[in-house]
């Protein structure tokens, strides 16, 4: 019987993640059974469980990984682990609402939220989840609140960087693990927004009150007593934090990638071709997952998700991906995720020894990967050689649908119009041979009305 | 509802915004004033920065549970339904 511990959970002395024999459990630890038994019986476990705010558990009898263990949880399986920095603006706006909602539900009960990281929050089906159980503690009359800090820094910085200065700025979260310092928040803010009375409180004079009492050493080394903060107190600075949350918005502009659907080269009639082709292939493979790599606004991606199959729809454009996710929620679809991500510097592992953030591939591979309109933008855009996609697609999918898009097409052509043609190799007989030491190619359709090829292939 | 469209209006008590936003930016003057840049800990910072806002927005939300239990003893007496209370999600 060999365990893995993981590495995301070593932080916290109250359990641990580990993987026996291919599932994933979560050992709770003695030293939290006070806390634990309190989730329980105060009725906040029901609670957030009714309301679909808390990963669904069962407790299970098997054997404790260690000596320690008070019990043993077995999660509800997640689909796929996403990251803040692959969060669309509402993604991360839902997740701090979602925290902020647990925080409430939890003071009802007597309990309070010790920690209020992104990291603990996952989207499964379509909703943002708290995943950790362990992040509950027994609320003590007069305590502050322990993860204000923390929520200040992991939701509300990203998110009044995101909507007052500039959405790229969640990539921060990227950099700075846990959350983005509030001093460096407030440097980058626009000096306007100490005019709004949630973001000068709870980020710029936040930060200033770090900053004045950070450098105070503690007189004649005693200890620092606790501040006393009342419950209403808490109330208060709850409803604040929602309140700065719920006005900060982002819409969703005309970038490059946005309106691609609405000025393609492709005729809707074309469209609708490319669309089923893919259905046939779809179920000709009977994929049980799929990651759609440049999925744009998700069109294609819901051919798949619209079967029940498990979809990842990433995209390089923040106002694709949130446009996505919108409809994604306005449509209550539960089997797509929208995602942001470069394809061409992905997700790494992050955090300590590489361990507690999972990079892209370890995350993978996905049953069927859809690359539709896509090889172009890596090979001329990127000057990714075909060999090298080919590589990479074969650690991250056991089937691959792709589209080859050769250089008489319009959209090649403009990408050729500003930059030196040096793509010799750059033709669909060497697309085929690029691909045929990875991929043995199961069928190919021209898509009609284009130059365009539609390929299903299948990893070696 | 958790993350509908509609925000929702938390700041209906007597205490307006202006006074608000006027006693906070006195108290961040006096915190401004002795600006410091060693980052030993700012944990310390939060908790005490959370005292004083507490106080503050503490005294709002005591402001708006008696306003709402005044309004709903005054319906009662016209004979009207009490006010509703809400899930604060």
């Amino acid at each position: 019987m060999s365990d893995t511990t993981l590495g995301a959970s070593f932080r916290d002395p109250s359990g641990f993640l580990f993987r026996r024999s291919g599932v994933l459990y979560r050992q709770v630890n003695v030293s939290y059974r006070e806390h634990y038994d309190h989730l329980q019986t105060s009725g906040l476990l029901k609670r957030l469980r009714a309301d679909r705010l808390i990963i669904p558990y069962d407790e299970v009898d098997i054997p404790p990984v260690t000596p320690s263990a008070y019990r043993i949880l077995k999660p509800q399986p997640l689909e796929f682990v996403s990251y803040p920095y692959e969060w669309c603006f509402s993604q991360l706006r839902d997740a701090a609402l979602t925290t902020l909602a647990i925080q409430r539900r939890a003071l009802a009960c007597g309990m309070s939220l010790k920690d209020a990281s992104a990291y603990n929050i996952q989207f499964h089906e379509c909703r943002p989840l708290l995943i950790d159980t362990l992040s509950f503690e027994i609320y003590r009359e007069g305590r502050p609140w322990v993860a204000y800090r923390q929520f200040c820094q992991h939701f509300l910085a990203p998110l009044a960087l995101m909507a007052r200065r500039d959405v790229r700025l969640n990539q921060l979260l990227r950099v700075h693990i846990d959350g983005i310092p509030l001093d460096l928040c407030t440097r980058l803010l626009p000096w306007s927004t100490r005019l709004n009375f949630g973001l000068f409180t709870h980020l710029h004079l936040h930060a200033a009150a770090q900053r004045r009492y950070a450098a105070r050493g503690t007189p004649d080394g005693q200890a620092r007593r606790t501040p006393r903060v009342s419950r209403r107190g808490l109330e208060g600075i709850l409803n604040s934090l929602e309140g700065a949350v719920r006005r900060l918005r982002w819409k969703a502009g005309e970038t490059e990638w946005a309106d691609y659907y609405d000025f393609t080269n492709y005729t809707s009639d074309a469209q609708e071709a490319k669309g089923r082709i893919v259905d046939r292939f779809l179920d000709k493979i009977v994929p049980t997952s799929v990651w759609d790599l440049g999925a744009n606004t998700g069109r294609f991606s819901r051919l798949a998700s619209g079967r029940g199959i498990p979809t990842i729809a990433f995209d390089i454009d923040p106002a694709a991906v949130e446009r996505n996710y919108l409809e994604c929620r306005r449509g209550d679809e539960r089997m797509l995720l929208p995602l942001l991500l470069d394809l061409t510097n992905p997700s790494p592992a992050l955090g300590w020894a590489h361990r507690e953030r999972m990079s892209l591939v370890e995350r993978g591979p996905a049953d069927a990967i859809l690359a539709l309109a896509l090889v172009h933008h890596l090979a001329i855009s990127n000057n990714v050689p075909l060999p090298r996609l080919a590589e990479f697609l074969h650690t991250q999918g056991r089937h691959l649908i792709i589209e080859f898009v050769p250089k008489s097409d319009s959209k090649v052509r403009t990408l050729l119009a500003t930059r030196e043609d040096v793509f010799p190799d750059y033709h669909e007989e060497s697309f085929r041979a690029a691909f045929a030491p990875n991929f043995e190619t199961l069928e190919s359709e021209r898509i009609p009305g284009t130059e365009r090829t539609l390929y299903l292939m299948r990893a070696k | 509802m958790i993350f509908g469209s509609t925000p929702r209006r938390h700041s209906r008590c007597l205490l307006s915004a202006g006074i608000r936003s006027g006693l906070l930016a006195l108290f961040g003057l006096l915190i401004l004033a002795q600006p410091a840049w060693a980052y030993l800990d700012p944990g310390t910072g939060s908790y005490l920065l959370q005292m004083f806002v507490a106080v503050l927005l503490g005294a709002g939300v005591a402001v708006k549970v008696y306003w709402r239990k005044i309004t709903a003893f005054l319906s009662s007496r016209r004979g009207g339904q009490p006010g509703k209370t809400h899930d604060d999600v």
